[in-house]
């Protein structure tokens, strides 16, 4: 009999039994539920489990099968929406305690795709409020509380897909689907131990799901493995007529061809100062990950990124956009509401962003752009530590008096500048550090580049398990 | 007597065409006024003041102080960004805006 560690196994090994019948999508989904009502609430990672419609979904996915009609590999797989993601007739919260009573009554495209593509939609699942837009500086930043990472639930899941990070880790859904404007598919992939992608920006539409930065807001899945989140981007992916930045699609039905035979290796980067300002366990896991990834690829050292501000032109933008995109909470002063003190004041300072700046920041994007892709069109992938640092302690600020010497090298700004970019990366897990707490792994691509960032990723977990490891939640 | 509304203006228009050491009428240039402090300090307290005049009523002390030194962060994140890009007057923003509406709705909602 199989049971609730099903969960845990790779999208296309859990769709296997299903079309061996040695498991029904109702059964899966009962599974996946019965974990977000018990285990959830005790990582904040979950703001509204949707049974009813789970059950409908996972019943019609169950009937269509012994049809014979099969909606491909995510056809009866359970999984969780970023709570930003609009869901016809459920509460869409965007974390915040001011719209909690906020329903829409259409489905975000990414959600209807993956209906279209069989998908089970169990939970709308935790995230940092107003995706941290207004400048969050503790892990307690919504009105869920904060989410924790299923490893050490006294640390912090990351944000802001805090609950799309910690539902994966801890199986209660095979996948989820996050967002990122500048780093909040990573930062939840590094803290919880799993695999995030971040697509292309344009890859996938944006139409039904919170605005934060227009020109930075990008979609993408969460799942265990990357080859798991290369089957959801499959059907994520695509031209939107309801999201006019979509064009190019993805295509990703059968694992990539393994490039690890002499003359077909990968060519990979390691960013200078990759390592700068971090912490010693992440240090030597990335040594290790990198003595692994040698197998594969040929790997360049000391590769240096475009020398641009990209903190700050990403701070400039977030605040410029974001400040308009919530400017009605702001001046009306529902922003009191919020949970974390710094999101109470910080749309005020947004809201005087000088135009003038705004404009520098997006007139540095076109030579960014330029130069980085020219960078990453020498290799498969550049890398680098997702994060510098083990996920956090619950409880604590985030602005820590830690702050390097001015004249000491700086890890490199590479989830900004791909941020900035609109650039494709995939985080993954590369072992742990103390308190048995993930360390991760980034890869940054050029544009569209999503299949080969995956063949890297996927060749690297191949050679390891640090992606099948499960926390004891 | 009262000058014209047209003699006043052909004045303004003559006088940046007149070195002021030839204008007989050049008034004297008035003592140097003390400069005024326009640096990041400076402006985050006027940013500062914009906010506590219109936001006010949401903001007590504390949180205005909050505000005061984001906005500061804020306008020296600002210089680091202009005196890093090296931007020059033709460097153009990235952009999308079409002249001709898309055919579908092509809007987020």
């Amino acid at each position: 009999m199989i049971g609730e560690e099903v969960l845990f196994q790779p999208i296309r090994e859990i769709g296997a039994h299903l079309r061996a019948k040695r498991l029904s999508a109702v059964d899966l989904a009962e599974m996946s539920l019965r974990r977000l009502e018990t285990i959830g609430p005790r990582l904040g990672a979950v703001v509204t489990v949707t049974r009813e419609r789970a059950l409908a979904q996972a019943h019609r996915a169950n009937q269509e099968l012994l049809a014979g009609k099969d909606r491909g590999p995510l056809h009866g797989i359970p999984y969780g929406a970023k709570d930003l993601l609009a869901t016809r007739g459920l509460p869409t919260t965007w974390g915040a305690e001011p719209l909690r009573q906020q329903v829409f009554d259409f489905d975000a495209t990414v959600v209807q795709r993956l209906e279209d593509a069989g998908a089970v939609l169990v939970a709308k699942l935790a995230m940092v409020e107003l995706a941290g837009g207004l400048g969050y500086n503790n892990p307690d930043a919504s009105f869920t509380g904060p989410g924790r990472t299923p490893w050490n639930l006294d640390h912090w899941s990351g944000g802001s897909s805090s609950g799309s990070g910690a539902a994966v880790a801890a199986g209660l859904v095979p996948f989820a689907i996050g967002s990122e404007t500048s780093g909040s598919i990573l930062s939840p992939a590094a803290c919880c131990g799993v695999t995030g992608l971040r697509p292309t920006y344009g890859l996938v539409s944006r139409h039904g799901a919170m605005a934060l930065a227009w020109t930075l807001d990008k979609l993408g899945p969460l799942a265990r493995s990357a080859d798991d989140c290369a089957l959801v981007l499959s059907a994520i992916a695509g031209r939107d007529p309801e999201d006019p930045t979509t064009g190019a699609g993805f295509f990703h039905r059968d694992r990539p061809t393994k490039r690890g035979r002499p003359g077909q290796r990968f060519r990979v980067g390691v960013l200078r100062h990759a390592t700068a300002d971090t912490d010693p366990d992440v240090e030597a896991r990335f040594r290790e990950a990198l003595s692994t990834l040698r197998d594969v690829a040929d790997l360049e050292d000391d590769v240096a990124l475009p020398d641009f501000p990209y903190r700050e032109a990403v701070g400039v933008i977030i605040d410029a956009e974001g400040g308009a995109a919530f400017r009605d909470l702001i001046e009306s002063g529902r922003v009191k509401q919020l949970r974390d003190p710094a999101d109470r004041v910080g749309g005020y300072a947004m809201l005087m962003t000088r135009a003038a700046d705004y404009v520098d920041a997006m007139r540095v994007r076109v030579a960014v752009r330029r130069d980085l892709d020219a960078l990453l069109s020498r290799y498969d992938a550049v890398v680098a530590p997702a994060r510098n640092r083990l996920a956090p302690p619950i409880g604590r600020d985030f602005d820590g008096p830690a702050t390097p010497a001015p004249e000491a090298p700086r890890p490199p700004a590479v989830t900004q500048a791909g941020n900035l970019a609109g650039l494709p990366a995939i985080a993954m897990p590369i072992g742990f550090g103390r308190d048995r707490l993930p360390a991760s792994i980034q890869l940054l691509g050029r544009a569209h580049s999503e299949e080969t960032l995956v063949a890297v990723a996927d060749a690297y977990q191949e050679m390891t398990n640090w992606h099948r490891q499960r926390p004891a939640v | 007597m009262k000058k014209g509304r047209r003699a006043f203006l052909e004045s303004l228009a003559a006088a940046p065409l007149v070195p002021a050491a030839l204008d007989s009428q050049a008034v004297p240039a008035p003592p140097p006024a003390a400069v005024p402090d326009s640096g990041p300090d400076a402006v985050a307290e006027a940013l500062a003041e914009a906010v506590k005049r219109q936001f006010g009523a949401y903001l007590d002390a504390d949180e205005l102080q909050a505000v005061r030194k984001k906005l500061l962060r804020n306008v020296e994140r600002a210089e680091r960004l202009r005196k890093a890009a090296r931007l020059g007057n033709a460097d153009e923003p990235v952009g999308r805006f079409e002249a001709v509406p898309p055919a579908t709705t092509g809007g987020r909602r």
